[in-house]
């Protein structure tokens, strides 16, 4: 009974199998409809693109092209939300359909907008290398795309460059990213897509893409395409365009409002027009555009720019100077940020950004997103935000938080650099390929002419034997003049080095010579203040004897009051001496890294390892800026104290510290410890007995080495405010050791950078300085200092190079977008191009702190633009790899057939020219052989170590014999004899440096002991005199007292400049009495010039010139300068003579000219006199006789026995050496 | 006492004027002839008359050594003359010991009491070496330190149980003798292994358990040094 259905059923079922592929064309074109309908609303309406490409999506079933079509609508559609995640696995889905290219490059063209966004850089190009590829291959078959496929490809062309030109507009590369943009239009020679239109004329809107005449010009221009955009968006609906479009007018008639009212007042007006409900209240233009292009944004759902439009809103509210308002539209832009974040990653990730977190000051959120792999977000994003929070924080006088945004800002900066720009290298690679390729073809030709020319190679080959031996013999061969060449160089090379070398070596003999000069000098005051000494005693003597007799005697107390006196007159006079010295700065002070001297500490570990101690020293990376010698002294007296006071088995700790502006430099020991008296007495008490301090009494030294310590920092803090950091002290703790520190100015690690690349010695030194004093003046708060430092600093790298464009502090054409140091760097001028971003920086902040924006702009920009210029090019390792790949599958091939070819010339050679080669072999071994002896003599081997074998060649021996000699008389020979006197130079120099360091660290310890002694000691006189004046007899006793507790402080100080001056300073030199003559003769002669004495000195010898004396050649000259310095006048009639006095030369200057008293000349050696001169002479003659073994030097004042008068010293002479 | 001349010799006028106060007080039987300042007055003064006794400072002027070359040639032209050094030169103690050479029958340092009448009168009754308190502090000094190193090596010798051997080992070993050498002298009874053995056994009894590490002979012959087993100022080898 269900029959009567059977047929028709029958008839519906065969009727709908043969409809089958009808039916499916038909749902086909359904889809393609659903799907160009999604990609028509992608920038009206995000929603609707979802919804119609999920449909697209469910209806096709095995429709593969519609289903990726689809896909990649939903891909635009997560990009606009932001879920790069959800991109990311769409993306992937569409390649797993393995649809045809063009929607392969749909993909693609996807990736790398997404890659563009969240910075990306390396990924971005090798999806583009890939789609570049797809490219091609559709365009071979362009003409076969389908009705439907033609848009597309239009778009995925189109989208292509456009995305790429913004890669590069962000990357500041501007030219390469308007070559992108350009080929844009040609693109729609098919198929005029107008939204990807409105697209390109907005990218040329507000990006600075456009070329013009000028500034105007080009703000014209912009504002013309970006109307243009605007109008046709308008027109079309696009929604996400008309926000934009309304964002860069936004920006643009921020800064050129007038410009456009006048120029373009139709369109501004309309633009008025169409705003006129926005304008409400106090709105300006910009500000009504922005607030609409916000709302807009917020209905079409596009967070990212709504999170930019707050921010446009917050600058334009900066500009207007509501820094309140333009703070919270910034904020409001953060938490769009944090949403996106929230949305996305706030299930593992919670922690959100804030505009200031004073709680956490060191951590920064973004830093920890961008490392996290999994968080993908849009770093510009957020530090265009952190950028212009800083701005309005320090517009708001938020020091703290300013800083806080502005770490945030470069942070993100430094995270998002451009890795790679692999473009240019693909060009490279296929390059290679082709010419790879190319030069197979020509292996193969060449192989064929190979052989026939196997015969004439013969006769060739016959002649180049012939001509190589000969060339060989004739010396004409180019090895050996390369090799005569190269050790040109070398030895001219070495010469140099020696005279560098000998050149430093004179600059230290000067400065040894100085450094020597001041010690004597300080020896004499040394001796000056001992010659107190004997009147205390007297005055002792006088009041002993008085105590005797028991009463007050009128002519003693006279006596002593006399003595008091010549006490104080000796005291004025070192007083005098020691002022007259101030002046001169004698730190030398440098920047240097603490580890260095530390290792010097460390390398005398011996001396601990034998009182079992352990000497530990942590590592430090420290730089300061001190006296480099003077430091090493302060850490190894501070090392050896600890040493002396640390029991066996203890230890001491030797480390350092940055805080804030310093370093501290810590000694710390495990050793007995102090108490607080102690303490205070070693840090407040300028004299001290240091045996009364501590428990033990073994071992104990005076405790001097703390003194000079605490002077030596003193003399820092007297020297410049740049030591107001310096400190000298100490933690203690009875039974808990003791740490000692002393503080010096730390430099941060940055600088050194800069330091340590010298080119250009003084100019560099200079720049080095003004960078410094930027950074300090940064840091002390000085901004506006910092700013005219900079400027000095620009105009110094200027003078430098005064051909290049120069390199400004700030330019008022902010379009002028090609930096100056951009174009050095491109030239690559020598310039250390990290300070100079560095120094942008500085110049930043200082501009943020004074509120000068636009200064604070176009140093910031020139900063991040110099950065990203520098670390563009980090992956040339990638590329190289790559390229070695090709060429290795290039050269496998080029080999194989490379082989081929041997082996055919190989058999064509032995049937043709077996004997030649015999021959030709012999030579080339010959020939190779002598390539080997100039390699070894190359190594510059010694002497006695360069022999080589010849007798492996007997045939061609004599001609190696000939060249062997040769190289060792003309190479060998000479260049070790340049390396050992250049050796001698070196070592010479560190004696010399080691002398001049020891001399200059005991002058400073002096000059210390010596300001101390003066100061400690100086009102000691007065009050004795003061006593002894109206003394009674019963004030005897409290007389005796003063005079000895001044003896025993004045006792104490001087042992510590004896413990200095028992160190010799004197070298014993042999020395001819020519010698002395000379050096006689040249200070005379420098002396008379200069005190313009036009006389003519005689100059008479009663002894050989040969005669052998003992003297320290150094400081004779210094002896005559203070001899002559005070017999210099205008009617000088001077005599020089020499003569034997028995053990001793007698050195006589005699002037006939001038009379004096036999009072006058016998005090002239004494203090009273005040002739500091004369006392350097007798210091320096009681130098001599000390050091000379033999007493007896004399130096003499008298009356001259024909007339004037005469100073005579002796000097002894060298005996033969008994036998 | 007799009367008896003197010349006095300071550079510096002050000193001088102290100097000779002392002698108008406390020794009146002195006859100040003469005062000179430098070396030239010295020899003035010795022509006009010769006294009894020169006063003598060391340095004048700017010759800072001179006095001893003026006390040599007055003990050689005037060996009556009695010379007493009366010197501020505290720390210079090779002087001391040079003018002492020179014929100088004192040294009186400029410190202290000064110059007391006991001093001149000991040196005018011919005393030699006459010091006052502060020199004779610094020389008893010096024999102490002396005559305590001697001491030193008695009980060193005691107490590291030093016997003949191990001195005349030790010794030998200071001079640069090889272990064989030693063993080859006349009356050393040990061949060189047992010389070796004896090296140890020394070791182990001068160092200390810690230091004893990387000790070789010549170290061993210095600790014997600084312990003063071995006197320095005696080191011969054996008579052979």
């Amino acid at each position: 009974m269900h029959y009567k259905w059977c047929f028709p059923a029958l008839l519906l079922f065969s009727l709908f199998v043969g409809c089958q592929p009808y039916k499916r064309q038909i749902e086909k074109e359904f889809i393609d409809s659903l799907n160009r309908r999604a990609y028509h609303y992608r920038y009206i309406d995000i929603d609707s693109v979802e919804a119609l490409a999920n449909k697209a999506l469910t209806l096709s079933n095995d429709y593969v092209e519609g289903r990726a079509e689809a896909l990649n609508a939903l891909a635009f559609h997560a990009y606009q939300q932001m879920d790069f995640d959800r991109v990311d696995s769409i993306l992937s889905l569409i390649r797993e359909e393995r649809p045809g290219s063009l929607l392969l490059l749909c993909a693609d063209v996807m990736e790398m907008k997404t890659c563009q966004r969240i910075g990306e850089g390396e990924r971005f190009f090798r999806v583009k290398n890939h789609a570049e590829d797809l490219m091609q291959e559709i365009a071979g078959c362009e003409d076969r795309l389908s009705d439907h496929e033609v848009p597309l490809w239009v778009y995925a062309q189109s989208e292509f460059y456009i995305i790429t030109a913004t890669y590069y507009f962000y990357q500041e590369q501007d030219s390469v990213a308007r070559v992108e943009l350009e080929r844009v239009l040609p693109c729609m020679k098919l198929y005029v897509d107008t939204a990807q239109w409105v697209y390109y004329n907005y990218m040329l809107g507000p990006g600075g893409l456009v070329e013009g005449r000028n500034v105007t010009d080009i703000t014209l221009q912009e504002f013309d395409y970006l109307f243009r955009a605007y109008s046709v968006s308008r027109r079309e609906g696009y929604r996400y365009f008309e926000a934009n479009c309304l964002q860069a007018f936004a920006t643009m008639l921020l800064a050129n409002d007038s410009l456009i009212a006048t120029e373009r007042s139709d369109a501004y007006h309309l633009l008025r027009f169409q705003h006129t409900d926005w304008l409400e209240g106090e709105a300006t233009l910009p500000l009504a555009l922005a607030r609409h292009a916000l709302a807009l944004f917020k209905a079409y759902d596009d967070l990212f720019q709504t999170a930019c439009t707050y921010r446009t809103i917050g600058e334009i509210y900066f500009e207007l100077g509501h820094y309140e308002q333009s703070l919270m539209n910034y904020e409001s832009a953060l938490t769009c940020v944090n949403r996106h974040h929230l949305r996305y990653y706030g299930d593992f990730s919670p922690d959100t950004l804030s505009v200031f977190d004073s709680v956490h000051l060191g951590r920064s959120v973004e830093k920890e997103w961008i490392a996290d792999p999994r968080i993908l977000t849009v770093p510009d994003w957020i530090s265009g935000i952190r950028q212009q929070l800083s701005l309005t924080y320090s517009a708001l006088g938020m020091k703290q938080a300013s800083d806080y945004n502005r770490n945030s800002y470069l942070e993100l900066l430094q995270a998002t650099n451009q890795n790679l720009e692999l473009e240019s290298r693909t060009e490279v690679l296929e390059k290679q390929t082709r010419s790879l390729r190319g030069r197979m073809y020509l292996c193969v030709i060449l192989l064929a002419i190979a052989i026939l020319l196997a015969f004439l190679f013969r006769q060739r080959l016959k002649h180049s034997a012939d001509t190589l031996f000969r060339e060989l013999k004739d010396n004409l061969w180019p090895p050996y003049k390369d090799f005569r060449m190269w050790n040109e160089r070398v030895q001219s090379g070495l010469k140099e080095e020696q005279e560098e070398q000998m050149e430093s070596l004179q600059i230290v003999q000067r400065r040894l010579t100085g450094d020597k000069r001041k010690n004597v000098e300080n020896r004499a005051k040394v001796s000056l203040v001992h010659g107190i000494i004997p009147f205390l005693d007297r005055i002792s003597g006088e009041i002993v004897r008085m105590k005797k007799q028991g009463k007050v005697e009128p002519e003693r107390k006279e006596y002593i009051i006399e003595l008091v006196d010549e006490i104080e007159r000796h005291n004025d006079i070192l007083t005098e001496w020691i002022t007259m010295e101030q002046g001169q700065l004698n730190l030398h002070i440098s920047t240097f890294p603490i580890k260095t001297l530390f290792q010097i500490v460390g390398q005398g570990h011996y001396a601990f390892d034998q009182k079992s101690i352990t000497l530990n020293i942590e590592d430090t990376e420290a730089l300061v800026k001190a006296d480099e010698s003077l430091t090493l002294f302060m850490i190894n007296t501070l090392a050896d104290n600890a040493r002396k006071f640390t029991p066996p088995g203890g230890s001491i700790t030797i480390s350092s510290e940055e805080v804030d502006d310093y370093v501290e430099i810590k000694v710390s020991d495990t050793g007995c410890g102090l108490s607080e008296e102690d303490v205070n007495i070693l840090m407040n008490n300028k004299v001290y007995d240091a045996t009364k301090i501590g428990t033990g009494k073994e071992g104990k030294g005076f405790g001097f080495g703390l003194m000079n310590c605490r002077g030596i920092i003193e003399k820092y803090k007297k020297t410049s405010s740049l030591f107001a950091c310096c400190a000298f002290g100490v933690r203690s703790r009875l039974g808990e050791g003791s740490t000692f520190y002393f503080r010096l100015p730390r430099v941060l690690q940055m600088l050194i950078l800069f330091i340590l690349m010298p080119f250009g010695g003084q100019a560099t030194a200079h720049k080095s300085a003004l960078y410094d004093s930027v950074y300090h003046a940064n840091l002390d708060g000085r901004y506006a200092d910092a700013v005219s430092y900079a400027h000095e600093y620009f105009l110094e790298l200027n003078r430098t190079h005064p051909s290049l464009p120069p390199i400004v502090l700030e330019e008022p054409q902010m379009y002028q977008r090609e930096l100056a140091e951009i174009r050095w760097a491109q030239n690559a001028i020598p310039e250390d191009y990290n300070a100079l971003v560095d120094l942008r920086n500085e110049v930043a902040l200082a501009a943020l702190a004074l509120n000068d924006w636009n200064l604070y702009r176009y140093n910031n920009r020139a900063c991040v633009r110099l950065h990203r210029y520098l670390h563009q090019d980090k992956t040339l390792p990638i590329y190289f790899r790559k390229l070695q790949q090709t060429h290795r599958n290039g050269n496998i091939l080029l080999v194989l057939i490379l082989l081929v070819s041997v082996i055919i010339l190989f058999f064509s050679y032995k049937l043709l020219v077996s004997g030649q080669v015999e021959k030709k072999r012999k030579i080339e071994a010959l020939r190779n052989y002598l390539q080997h002896l100039f390699e070894v003599a190359r190594q510059r081997p010694a002497e006695h170590d360069f022999r080589l074998q010849t007798a492996d060649y007997p045939e061609m021996r004599k001609c190696a014999m000939d060249y062997q000699s040769q190289v060792v008389d003309e190479s060998v020979r000479p260049i070790n004899q340049l390396q050992t006197v250049l050796m001698q130079i070196e070592d010479e120099l560190a004696k010399l440096d080691y002398e001049q360091n020891r001399l200059y660290i005991q002058n400073q310890v002096l000059d210390n002991c010596l300001s101390t002694i003066k100061h400690e000691s100086m009102y000691y006189p007065s009050r004795i005199r003061l006593l002894a004046e109206k003394m009674q007899d019963e004030d005897i006793n409290q007389l005796s007292e003063l005079v000895q507790y001044y003896r025993h402080i004045y006792t104490l100080l001087c042992r510590q400049a004896d413990t200095q001056i028992s160190q010799p300073g004197f070298k014993r030199h042999q020395v001819t009495v020519g010698d002395v003559l000379t050096c006689a003769a040249d200070v005379i002669q420098s002396l008379l010039k200069r005190a313009q004495v036009s006389a003519q000195p005689e100059f008479v010898e009663r002894i050989g010139r040969d005669v052998m004396l003992v003297a320290d050649e150094s400081i004779l000259g210094m002896l005559f300068e203070s001899l002559l310095t005070g017999m210099m006048h205008e009617r000088l009639q001077l005599t020089l003579l020499a003569e034997d006095d028995g053990d001793f030369v007698r050195f006589t200057l005699r002037d006939t000219s001038v009379e004096f008293s036999d009072e006058v000349l016998d005090s002239l050696f004494f203090p009273q006199t005040g002739h500091i001169s004369y006392l350097v002479a007798k210091q320096i003659l009681r130098e001599h006789d000390t050091y000379s073994n033999h007493p007896g030097c004399r130096l003499v004042a008298q009356q001259a026995e024909g007339g004037g008068y005469e100073i005579f010293f002796t000097l002894l002479k060298i005996r033969e050496i008994k036998k | 006492m007799e009367a008896f001349k003197v010349i006095i010799v300071e550079d510096v006028k002050l000193e001088l004027k102290g100097t000779e106060q002392i002698f108008r007080t406390e020794i009146p039987e002195a006859e100040v002839i003469g005062t000179a300042q430098n070396e030239a007055e010295v020899w003035k003064l010795f022509r006009a008359a010769e006294p009894d006794l020169l006063l003598l400072d060391l340095g004048l002027g700017g010759s800072t050594t001179i006095g001893v070359e003026i006390c040599r040639q007055v003990r050689t032209r005037y060996p009556q003359c009695r010379v007493l050094i009366f010197t501020g030169e505290i720390l210079n103690e090779r002087l001391w010991v040079e003018v002492l050479k020179a014929g100088a029958a004192g040294i009186i340092l400029k410190t202290g009491e000064l110059l007391t009448r006991d001093d001149v009168m000991l040196v005018m009754k011919g005393r030699q070496l006459v010091f006052n308190q502060p020199i004779l502090e610094k020389i008893v000094a010096r024999f102490k330190k002396s005559v305590i190193s001697e001491s030193m090596r008695r009980d060193a010798i005691i107490s590291y149980d030093i016997d003949e051997y191990d001195e005349r080992f030790l010794r030998h070993l200071a001079l640069g003798y090889t272990k064989d050498m030693i063993a080859q002298l006349k009356g050393m009874p040990f061949g060189t292994k047992s010389l070796e053995k004896r090296q140890v056994d020394l070791i182990n009894r001068l160092f200390t358990e810690n230091e004893r590490t990387g000790v070789n002979a010549t170290r061993l012959a210095v600790r014997a040094l600084q312990l003063h087993i071995l006197d320095i100022d005696n080191l011969k080898p054996d008579e052979e």
